[in-house]
């Protein structure tokens, strides 16, 4: 059967390269017979024979791995008695001695636990359990012979290479801790190194670039995951026609040359760039700007090592700053509302704009998890968690990140979006799970999924607490809260709507629409339903962040969704077909830029009418 | 007169336990689909169509106003009842809980709703016999218990995923409705469609059975 054992080290030629390809997980021993059948059947047509084959590629995998590991460490070890014996005078011996007390651990759970409690220490990581023994570095203090490279920094930097630093440590932590909670599915190490603030773009690349799953999946899907074949059925699957972070992409299609409008297009594929290039430089001016400022103030003052709640602390800093024209929150509020956060850096922005940084507790979300598991059976909570459950399969099943429509199996992301709001349930069991959390958190896991999901979590924390509508102190996802949004629904159509756009309304009202059952729909669901293309949604998170009042934001964007169909609107002539259109595909052409900047001159009237209104009570 | 001519449009809302296939009964019966992995519904979802009655000439138009399952949602359900004509109160049949709900809503539509409401209990998922939870039997028998309080209900099992027994349900809520009199009593039934909104801005002035 085997034609060319020597192709291969363990001479194991793939049998049916089609079906041989995925790895199983380690966990294989631990699946119930019911699981083994069905992915039998599914993923290897029924046929025990191949799964064997790929149990034992996996295990030949492995092992291919540690030879390749032992190779790699033994090199290293070879190199470091040198360094020793050439910097530090030690024998091979000496060595050896020296490193006596290191003994093999028995089992992986004593690994892991290590890790886990070193990186606990983490700021202290420097002097923890890497540090060389301490007669080494005395030893190195009494050599003569190292005088040549006596300086304290050369010491340091050859030492470098084996003390890890700092953030070595953390990401190795972050790793093995997600590897312990992620159900061991994901393969390699997706979750990335920590958060650092958003000081530079540097990075610009589109998300969508992970290892989370295998390339071939992706092959048929949109950069967020949704699958492509049929493209118009779904609005998701095309890309937002009003984005100019799209237009290259369409630009890039064209493959006439001979077509004359190519040219053109390629001018408008330039400019775009040119223009691309500017906002990205007016971004990192800014940055550089409010990072200064910010440097001198904590030179001044006690060292706040949070980048700062809502808006990086610009309301504050605005304070000190007397011309209000050149107001550091107008200038970020306007570079958003423009052109959106350049999404190579949103993820980091997000971060900082939903003051999820401050709110994070380090460790906190995975004990969450484990809480959450050990409480299934909690009265208290059984409700949420059963929705959860129900909703699972039922959030974004078009999407591979969460349904792989091959295998019928959930997608990574499914696992992920059960953790994050079983934990939160246990977090705010006040508010428990409310139906649209799931879709919410559901767009924040594809926004960028270079971000770990204990980062998620926290993002989704500080959007409920920080960012949406509160009502009488209340989040807007508690209970209480759901009739002060309906209330906000019959404010917006009856006062707002008919304020800012009586034409409309009164079009709306002969036909006998009702206004807030349009508009309750996209506020329960913050608007994912309705905004149902990725970027589009993105870039109202972008802006709800530095709103100045997140309601008036949220009625400003609601107009706006009229505001840009008025034209339409105006020409139907029953309400069936008005319901119709302004139910999910409503977005479907809108212009990105055009949305935001109808929504931002519609937020300065509402804010403006609300203040007037104040007055008047007065 | 042509049928199309003859026309009457009602208003019916869907309310029941999440997850127990209100959306997908819905789905069956307005595009004749099926899809295992429906997104859930939340605040309501909107939707029509018709169905016609040869015996008498008539064409009914449903809006249909599709209501989230969760509890949490529950208090925005009159919201989409109000002025319904017709209610479908959805049970899973593998699911006792979900028939003990649908219950509550007929009884809170009782209370709440318009006066002269159709309401059809309705027991999906019909394709999993094997798994049945709600006997047939007792489904009769809440409803002749509710028949003695001079509340008239009826009562149908459907399958939305095989398709079986959905249109029925329609096309016997259809009939259940004052369509004659819809028909009759708008002002000028010249142009079908505009009876049909004229019907809904008065809804109340409808005299319904």
């Amino acid at each position: 059967m085997n034609k060319d054992p020597h192709k291969s080290l363990f001479g194991d030629s793939i049998h049916n390269p089609s079906q041989l390809n995925h790895s199983l997980g380690s966990d294989v021993h631990e699946w119930s017979d019911e699981t083994i059948e069905k992915v039998v059947s599914i993923r290897f047509g029924g046929d025990y024979n191949l799964f064997i084959r790929q149990l034992s590629r996996d295990i030949t995998q492995k092992e291919q791995d540690i030879i390749l590991l032992r190779d790699f460490y033994l090199r290293r070890e070879r190199q470091f008695y040198k360094v020793c014996a050439s910097h530090a005078n030690l024998t091979h011996l000496e060595v050896d001695k020296l490193l006596d007390d290191i003994q093999q651990k028995d089992t992986v759970d004593d690994v892991l636990l290590d890790m886990i409690s070193v990186a606990m220490k983490e700021p202290l990581a420097p002097t923890l359990k890497r540090e060389p023994p301490t007669t080494i570095s005395s030893n190195l203090a009494q050599q003569p012979d190292i005088e040549a490279h006596s300086s304290e920094s050369e010491r340091r930097g050859w030492l470098r290479g084996w003390i890890q630093s700092p953030n070595d440590l953390r990401y190795e932590w972050v790793r093995s801790t997600s590897s312990l909670h992620s159900g061991s599915r994901t393969p390699k190490g997706t979750e990335d190194a920590p958060i650092v603030p958003p000081l530079e773009l540097v990075s610009m690349s589109q998300p969508g670039d992970s290892t989370i799953l295998d390339p071939e999946e992706l092959t048929n899907t949109d950069p967020y995951g949704f699958i492509t074949e049929n493209g118009s059925e779904n609005p998701k699957r095309q890309p937002g026609d009003g984005s100019n972070f799209d237009a290259r992409s369409s630009v890039s299609q064209v493959v006439n040359p001979i077509d004359s409008s190519y040219a053109t297009l390629q001018e408008v594929g330039r400019r775009h760039d040119d223009e691309k290039q500017a906002i990205e430089a007016r971004w990192n001016t800014f940055c550089n700007e409010v990072m200064k400022l910010r440097n001198e103030r904590n030179q001044e003052e006690t060292f706040v090592p949070t980048f700062g709640l809502k808006a990086l602390e610009l309301k504050t800093l605005d304070r000190q700053i007397s011309f209000k024209e050149d107001s550091y929150l107008k200038r970020l509020q306007s570079l958003i509302s423009k052109q959106g956060i350049p999404p190579g850096s949103r993820s980091k922005f997000w971060f900082e704009l939903s003051g999820a940084s401050n709110i994070r507790v380090p460790g906190e979300y995975n004990r969450l998890v484990e809480l959450a598991k050990m409480h299934a059976n909690d009265p208290s909570l059984i409700q949420s968690f059963n929705q959860i459950d129900l909703d699972l399969h039922r959030t974004m099943p078009s999407n591979v990140y969460f349904h792989n429509s091959t295998t019928s199996l959930p997608g990574p992301l499914h696992h992920r979006l059960k953790r994050i709001l079983d934990a939160f349930v246990v977090l705010r069991s006040d508010i428990g799970y409310v139906q649209g959390m799931n879709k919410i958190v559901g767009n924040l896991l594809i926004a960028d999924k270079r971000v770990t999901e204990e980062d998620t979590f926290w993002l989704f924390v500080s959007l409920i607490d920080e960012i949406l509508p509160t009502y009488h102190g209340e989040s807007y996802f508690s209970p209480s809260s759901l009739k002060h949004i309906r209330n906000a629904q019959t404010e917006l159509a009856q006062v707002q709507f008919a304020l800012l756009m009586p034409k409309l309304y009164a079009h709306l009202k002969q036909l006998d629409v009702q206004i807030e059952f349009i508009t309750m729909n996209w506020w329960l669901l913050v608007f994912t339903d309705i905004c149902n293309l990725m970027e589009l949604w993105y870039r109202v998170i972008d802006n709800l962040l530095v709103s100045d009042k997140s309601e008036d934001f949220l009625k400003a964007l609601s107009l706006g969704i009229f505001k840009h169909y008025e034209k339409k609107l105006l020409s139907l002539d029953n309400y069936d077909d008005v319901y119709v259109l302004m139910n999910r595909n409503a977005t479907r052409n809108i212009g990105f830029r055009e949305l935001m900047e109808i929504t931002r001159e519609l937020e300065r009237k509402i804010g403006k009418m609300e203040k007037d209104r104040g007055k008047r009570w007065e | 007169m042509p049928p199309s001519q003859r026309f009457a449009q009602f208003k019916l809302v869907l309310l029941g336990e999440s997850a127990v296939g209100k959306s997908s009964v819905v789905h069956r019966f307005v595009k004749n689909t099926f899809d295992n992995m429906r997104e859930s519904t939340i605040g309501a979802a909107f939707l029509t169509q018709s169905v016609t009655l040869p015996e008498i000439n008539a064409t009914v138009k449903f809006e249909i106003w599709d209501t989230a399952g969760q509890e949490r949602y529950k208090s925005l359900a009159p919201m989409y009842y109000r002025n319904a004509h017709a209610a479908l109160c959805v049970y899973d049949i593998t699911n006792s809980s979900s028939f003990q709900k649908a219950q509550n809503w007929i009884k809170e539509l009782k209370k709440q709703a318009s006066e002269g409401i159709v309401i059809c209990l309705v027991g999906n998922k019909a394709d999993l016999e094997d798994e049945r939870q709600v006997d047939a039997n007792a489904v009769t028998a809440y409803v002749e218990e509710l028949s003695g309080e001079g509340i008239q209900v009826f009562t149908e099992e459907c399958s939305a995923k095989s398709g079986e027994g959905v249109l029925e349900i329609f096309t016997n809520v259809a009939k259940a409705l004052p369509v004659e009199e819809t028909i009759n009593g708008a002002s000028k039934p010249s142009a079908g469609r505009q009876s049909g909104v004229e019907l809904n801005r008065r809804p109340q002035q409808q005299g319904c059975c």
